[in-house]
């Protein structure tokens, strides 16, 4: 296991100007840093402890940069691309529940069509409509009056 | 397709639609709602009659003019052959709401 270093200490180095350069190392689904400190190189993690993996290339220079880091070496040799963390569940279930709901628009419209198109579903005029609606708000309104 | 009118019919299916829409907020005893959403739905689809493709497809196949006020779809197919509107459903945007009869 390769030395770590958290990046509180790292930025220290960097201000002291005791960070030569940075390696970037592909891995599963992600990018790890190695920085060349004056005993040797270590392994970026976080404040927890843990191997700080980032998900592109880019985030770990944007981060090295902000450190005043912008040398590096990339390599890609074990890099397997990936998603790094799971999706979110509730924007799955939302991604999954607009999905459905168009499997089912689309059934019921498809439905639709085939009835009237095999003449078991009858076309209505907008003025049969709007008598039918009428009959139905006629309808609450008494039970309306009914109700106590 | 400004000035011209098309012609605007209902299916059976979105006839019940419009039909469940209505029982259920009565059922709520919802009376006003129910007056208003009907009056909504209904004046969505005589807007057809004028503006037949302003409605975008969607992922039913079919134009879809979202009513974003009381959240419901108005789903038709526009026949331009024919100069003619069939709605197909009235339908919750977001929830498998009304069933088919």
């Amino acid at each position: 296991m390769d030395d770590t270093i958290k990046l509180a200490r790292l930025r220290r180095l960097a201000e002291a100007g005791a960070v030569s350069s940075a390696t970037i190392i592909g891995r599963k689904s992600g990018w790890t840093v190695s920085v060349d400190v004056e005993n040797g190189a270590r392994l970026l993690c976080s404040a927890d402890g843990a191997l700080r993996i980032f998900s592109t290339t880019d985030s770990a220079i944007a981060q090295m940069a902000r450190l005043g880091v912008t040398r590096f070496t990339v390599i890609a040799d074990a890099y397997e691309a990936g998603t790094l963390r799971a999706p979110r569940p509730d924007r799955a279930v939302a991604l999954r529940e607009t999905a459905e709901y168009g499997d089912w628009l689309k059934a019921k419209v498809e439905a639709s069509m085939a009835r009237v198109a095999s003449g078991e579903s009858k076309l209505h005029s907008l003025d049969e409509a709007r008598s039918r609606v009428a009959e139905m708000l006629a309808s609450a309104e008494a039970r309306k009056k009914r109700s106590p | 397709m400004s000035g011209k009118r098309v012609g605007v019919h209902l299916s059976d299916e979105a006839l019940h639609d419009i039909e469940s829409i209505i029982a259920w907020y009565t059922s709520q005893a919802a009376w006003q709602a129910a007056e208003d959403v009907a009056a909504m739905i209904l004046e969505a689809i005589e807007g057809l009659a004028f503006h037949p493709e302003a409605a975008p497809i969607g992922v039913s196949g079919n134009r879809e003019r979202v009513i974003s006020a009381i959240s419901y779809r108005v789903v038709y197919f526009f026949d331009a052959l024919h100069d003619r509107v069939n709605v197909n459903a009235v339908v919750h945007t977001r929830r498998q709401w009304p069933s088919s009869p």
